[in-house]
């Protein structure tokens, strides 16, 4: 026999307080890019809301939509703050002790050090074209499409190349260990597993 | 135990005559449209824990698989590895750079899931898609970590997996290249939607009919991913193209060009 479901209003408190918990985290920690990256969960948990508001039928339709609304808002929220507070360095440091596959965490790292480069040179590719005028019309934008991602991969493709060749040529045969950072500190250790259950808590409640 | 229904039909139908996940992808189709580097993976939240845990487990059994193919290709050619990290950067990079689309009047923005599994193949694209998920959730707070799995699903199985069959396939038939490519840019994308609606229909079908859910949300995705299915494919196909007028060696190197075979 199922246990009764709980009640609609506990659930929206708990989305809720998960919400402010995160938002004064997060004001707490004064980041403006972090405070910036709240903005799509808000709009998102907003449009959602409104429209189970709005278009849903019968009188109670207000208290799912504004649990829907909170839940989204709260889980966004409560990400947000733990991508603000743990550096990707120290989650990868973390991660190797939770002994995530070695090969996963090298991955991560040379992806993480190639984007910078590959992003800046497909905006530079792009914004070339866009002087000259290689995005105007459908045709011209579709072989644009097709140049930006054959020099996008081009590069990819070198990049691995000379880090293939660099390996090689130190007698590297086995694993590419990324450099990992020391382990986190208790705090951001306890902040971590705290957000880990808020996210938990968030997505437990039910719509 | 029996559990009494506590609703009518009918008063079930009054109550909700539109699929929660229809207005929840109307909202996600809606909050992407302003902003398309956020547009292609669901956030955070949007699912329950319950379908989170199980589309996470599902991941996790295929970064088995995918870590092992990666181990056998290592042992044969060392670019495997540095290839895969420069792989999910690429990814990263096409799905966080907005490139204007002149039929919807706005920007969107490409996945690359097709084009990348034309090249190196559909398990190793689909490792670099989960990182590329993961550095988006954990550095850009795109998409999410507990929707990672759901996301990863998408993307990583359901669109490299067509994009991979669809290429081999026409390359099969004796297509050339870059219409290889572009179908396998159309296919993954259409494929990786056709996943996420799916996953949004599960999630939050409630009283209404999965298929009906689906048809609805499929319908509210249709106006934005339509155009960049397109761009997805003239993206591949380009790519192709250029890669095999220019620098074919590297194709060659990558099994997609036989050796000395003349591009048709």
């Amino acid at each position: 026999m199922r246990a009764p479901p709980l009640d609609a209003r506990v659930r929206l408190a708990a989305a809720a307080a998960a919400w402010v918990a995160s938002l004064a985290l997060l004001v707490r920690l004064g980041r403006p890019r972090a405070l910036r990256s709240l903005l799509p969960p808000f709009a998102l948990a907003l449009a959602a809301g409104t429209l189970l508001a709005l278009v849903g039928a019968g009188g109670d339709r207000w208290l799912p939509a504004a649990t829907l609304a909170s839940r989204i808002l709260a889980a966004g929220w409560v990400g947000c703050a733990l991508v603000a507070w743990l550096p990707l360095p120290e989650l990868l440091g973390a991660l190797a002790w939770l002994r995530t596959p070695p090969a996963l965490l090298e991955l991560v790292a040379i992806a993480d050090r190639q984007r910078h480069a590959l992003g800046a040179h497909a905006v530079a590719v792009r914004d070339a074209q866009r002087l000259r005028l290689g995005w105007t019309g459908l045709r011209r934008a579709l072989r644009s499409a097709g140049a930006l991602g054959g020099l996008a991969v081009w590069r990819a493709i070198s990049q691995a190349e000379i880090a293939s060749d660099a390996l090689a040529l130190r007698g590297a045969r086995g694993r590419l260990l990324p450099a990992l950072e020391p382990l986190p500190g208790w705090p951001n250790a306890l902040f971590a597993a705290a957000a880990t259950v808020a996210l938990c808590a968030c997505l437990l409640l039910p719509t | 135990m029996a559990r009494p229904c506590r609703s009518s039909g009918a008063e079930i139908a009054r109550r909700a005559p539109v699929p929660p996940a229809v207005l929840l992808a109307v909202a996600v189709a809606l909050t992407a449209a302003p902003s398309p580097a956020r547009a292609m993976h669901l956030a955070e939240g949007t699912l329950p824990g319950g379908w989170g845990a199980a589309w996470w487990g599902l991941t996790v059994a295929a970064l088995a698989v995918g870590l092992g193919r990666l181990r056998d290709r290592s042992r044969r050619d060392t670019i495997a590895r540095p290839l895969t990290g420069t792989v999910a950067a690429l990814i990263f990079v096409l799905s966080s750079l907005p490139i204007p689309v002149p039929v919807a009047g706005s920007s969107g923005h490409a996945c690359g899931t097709g084009l990348a599994a034309a090249i190196v193949g559909p398990w190793l694209t689909f490792l670099a898609s989960f990182v590329s998920l993961v550095l988006q959730a954990l550095v850009e707070g795109h998409g999410g970590v507990t929707t990672l799995g759901a996301n990863a699903v998408s993307m990583g199985l359901a669109g490299a997996f067509t994009g991979w069959g669809a290429f081999r396939l026409l390359r099969r038939a004796g297509i050339p290249l870059p219409l290889a490519g572009a179908a396998a840019g159309v296919a993954a994308d259409v494929a990786t939607y056709g996943a996420t609606t799916l996953q949004l229909a599960l999630a939050h079908h409630g009283d209404h009919s999965l298929a009906a859910a689906a048809a609805g949300i499929g319908t509210a995705f249709l106006p934005v991913q339509l155009p960049i299915a397109v761009l997805e494919g003239a993206l591949a196909a380009g790519a192709l193209r250029l890669l095999a007028s220019r620098r074919p060696d590297l194709l060659v190197r990558l099994g997609v060009l036989a050796p000395a075979v003349e591009v048709r």
